[in-house]
């Protein structure tokens, strides 16, 4: 069964910044959820290797979802995009980018102004 | 089950979305065992989930605890450092049975259920609500006195 996609914006915390396409008590669980396996990964491979993660792919066959997790620089935010596999590649790229740029300009819009 | 409600809630979103995973994840161990579709895999699966979010989740509690110098600060790493031993205990009793029966693992699976999730709701609403009251979320006369023992 193919889903709708879905994404979500989270802090270090699991808590949503931002987000679409479930109800969000569903996001809710996600955003919790998945912070935690994305820091445990990140603690992981830091560990053993020395280095941090800069981009995390996978696939939900049975749902027919792919799954990017970008993280937003020094904000300590994570973009999570949830796209179905039947979308042609170049718009998941298309559609993940044009969210990563826009939850970038929404930290940047957040960040105190500097005063003059 | 047990049900979200203002009754557990201690007002500070990051712990109560962190709560919600902990008993959403105990509810559908529950779930597993009344329907009868529990096996050594998923239980084992579940287990280990329940096992580290715990800890994760406690330490990212205790962190938001000591920041705001709450009173309660101490007794809840006690309380914490007591759980994590007695679920890590639990889990290596699973892990060392070698020849489980449906019936056993069912029987075990239920008795484990009960003492960790009575715990865990006994110390949401006795201990970690008082973090609700240091960060002005909730009044003190709304939490009960907190206790040392909870089992």
């Amino acid at each position: 069964m193919t889903e709708k996609g879905w994404w979500i914006l989270v802090d270090k915390d699991g808590l949503i910044v931002d987000g679409e396409g479930k109800p969000k008590e569903e996001l809710e669980y996600f955003a919790a959820v998945i912070t935690f396996a994305i820091l445990s990964l990140r603690k992981a491979i830091w560990e053993e290797m020395e280095d941090t993660i800069s981009e995390i792919s996978f696939k939900v066959s049975e749902k027919g979802l792919i799954f990017h997790i970008l993280p937003l620089e020094e904000s300590g935010l994570f973009l999570i995009t949830a796209m179905p596999e039947d979308m042609p590649l170049g718009l998941i790229r298309l559609r993940t980018k044009e969210l990563y740029d826009r939850a970038k300009s929404m930290v940047k819009s957040l960040k105190p102004q500097r005063k003059i | 089950m047990i049900r979200w409600s203002d009754r557990i809630a201690t007002g500070v979103p990051k712990i109560d979305v962190q709560h919600k995973v902990l008993i959403r994840n105990f509810n559908l161990l529950e779930e597993r065992i009344n329907s009868r579709t529990l096996t050594y895999d998923n239980l084992k699966e579940l287990l280990l989930f329940l096992l580290k979010y715990a800890e994760w989740h406690f330490g990212r509690e205790e962190e938001c605890a000591a920041e705001h110098r709450c009173y309660i600060a101490e007794l809840n790493r006690r309380q914490h450092e007591w759980y994590i031993s007695r679920f890590t205990e639990l889990y290596e009793e699973f892990k060392a049975v070698e020849d489980w029966t449906e019936e056993r693992l069912y029987e075990w699976a239920a008795t484990v259920h009960k003492e960790l999730s009575e715990w865990l709701l006994k110390h949401v609403v006795r201990t970690d609500r008082h973090i609700g009251v240091c960060l002005g979320k909730l009044k003190r006369e709304e939490v009960p006195p907190p206790e040392e023992k909870l089992s």
